[in-house]
């Protein structure tokens, strides 16, 4: 019953299992305590933003981490909507000429007379809040602005919260990491339960 | 080695003033134009020539989020909160009664009152003695407006999108609305504001918030007639769903309020914009749009922001 001798190749490749199993087990441990409590990432308030526009020009990242969400559940579905029209077009068309998006990053589909459906596309989106100022001035308020976390780098001091006039971006759990008007939001890739 | 320790000493205070300069001007209010910033300020403006009313009163209220006005003999009636309040103009109480929790609108004439619940109405006399009330008209019901129309009562269901009539606790037709120039079914609601009013020659007028439009519908369910503008400039409508409230002067005169960007307009019988009661200005950060009722020719306004009732004068 002497101690048991590993050969080299045993040696190294129980030495990889272990090390494996202590990455793997550090992750887990990493991805659960960000998700308690005390792991937080940073979020707007869409009822204390202002619209500045400065999540476009402020954030670390080459295209801002902040894109719009829609939260279809307010959605009036309008012909005439205001986070897609600039004001006062002639015709109510896809033309470029008539969007308020500068990136085109709302599509506009048909479903029934005389309704419509907006979808954001977020590899377009820059975060300029133009629509979520139309929104909330001509319509119900449903184009909102979310530091979206597959994108955000986290910063310990984030950029935009640094010159957001009306301070709306704040620190939240990161188990909770999204403030939504309505009950659901949704856009073309994915659907998210109602975080708040 | 002196030379150094001066140029370390140089180089430390530059960083400190490099760090503070740009601390100072990452402040909101130093922060340089923002190509972006959609500035919707411009629609705001309203041509002082175009405006015929003054302010004259606030009173102030007890109010939370939903409640409604309704004027009759030059007094107001505002039910809010768990209760019907009757007040004169000048904001004296003449007397008040409870009623349920979270009223939404009301209705008055010469003898009864109309409040409208989320899914259910009641009918009370003058000095506050129920005398019936429905049970709830359908699981997605929101009652936002109601009327008496000669011996009817008229309500409109945001929820469904229908103009009810009834007589007494009685539903004895059905309005599903007109839209659009190609008749379309249906009202559209985009928002839970969906209005009603009878004016003095007893004509029956929704609005169709969607279509951004008056109607006026007989018992039937007929559209007879219909005014429309949907547009951004003054004359109009804006937004997604507008009128969301309107009221009558007494020569059938419409009184229109908007939500989004809130004001208050006056319009002839036929849909032409006559003058501006209150502009945009007046509700600054206001997101609902207030109720109106008219007392001859004051206007009067349920802020429900500012919990306050507004009295406009002509000027």
């Amino acid at each position: 019953m002497g101690k048991k001798q590993y050969n080299r190749r045993e040696f190294i490749n129980r030495s990889m299992q272990v090390t494996a199993a202590v990455a793997v087990g550090g992750l887990a441990t990493l991805a659960i305590t960000k998700s308690k409590a005390g792991g937080t990432v940073w979020q707007i308030d869409p009822f204390e933003c202002t619209q500045c526009g400065r999540c476009a020009t402020d954030c670390v990242l080459p295209v801002s981490a902040v894109k719009c969400v829609h939260a279809y559940d307010l959605c009036g579905y309008c012909d005439l909507c205001g986070g897609y029209f600039k004001p006062g077009v002639k015709d109510l068309d896809t033309g470029a000429e008539n969007q308020l998006c500068p990136t085109a990053a709302i599509e506009r589909r048909f479903i029934e007379e005389p309704y419509f459906e907006y979808i954001i596309n977020k590899d377009l989106c820059i975060g300029c809040a133009k629509c979520v100022a139309g929104c909330s001035s001509f319509g119900n308020g449903s184009l909102i602005l979310q530091i979206r976390h597959d994108l955000c780098v986290n910063c310990n001091e984030c950029t935009i919260a640094r010159v957001c006039p009306s301070n709306a971006i704040h620190r939240v759990p990161a188990n909770k990491p999204y403030i939504i008007k309505g009950d659901f939001v949704a856009d073309e890739n994915s659907r998210w339960e109602n975080p708040t | 080695m002196k030379q150094l320790k001066y140029f370390l000493i140089f180089l430390a205070l530059l960083i400190v003033v490099v760090i503070v300069a740009n601390y100072i001007n990452s402040k909101p209010r130093k922060a340089k134009q923002n190509s972006y910033e959609y500035n919707v300020d411009e629609y705001k403006k309203v041509d002082p020539e175009l405006i015929s009313h003054k302010e004259v009163r606030q009173i102030k209220i007890n109010i939370g989020e939903y409640g409604g006005i309704a004027t009759s003999n030059n007094l107001i009636y505002l039910a809010a909160d768990s209760s019907v309040k009757i007040l004169t103009v000048q904001g004296q109480l003449q007397s008040q009664f409870s009623i349920e929790d979270n009223p939404r609108c009301i209705g008055v004439n010469n003898e009864r009152l109309i409040v409208g619940y989320k899914d259910h109405f009641t009918v009370y006399t003058h000095s506050g003695d129920e005398l019936f009330s429905t049970g709830k008209l359908t699981d997605s019901t929101l009652i936002t407006s109601v009327a008496f129309w000669e011996e009817n009562i008229v309500v409109a269901d945001a929820g469904k999108r229908r103009v009810y009539i009834y007589t007494q606790d009685q539903k004895v037709a059905e309005i599903e609305g007109v839209s659009g120039s190609n008749n379309l079914l249906g009202f559209i609601v985009p928002s839970p504001y969906f209005d009603l009013a009878v004016n003095t020659e007893n004509e029956l007028w929704c609005t169709n918030p969607g279509m951004h439009a008056l109607q006026q519908y007989n018992l039937r369910g007929d559209l007879l007639e219909n005014w429309d503008k949907a547009s951004n400039d003054i004359d109009g409508f804006t937004g997604c769903c507008n009128p969301a409230q309107f009221s009558f002067l007494p020569d059938g005169r419409f009184v229109t309020s908007e939500k989004g960007m809130p004001r208050i307009k006056i319009y002839t019988p036929s849909g032409k914009l006559e003058s501006v009661v209150a502009a945009p200005s007046k509700f600054e950060g206001n997101q609902h749009a207030a109720e109106v009722a008219t007392i001859g020719e004051t206007i009067v306004a349920l802020d429900f922001d500012r919990k306050m009732i507004r009295i406009f004068e002509h000027e």
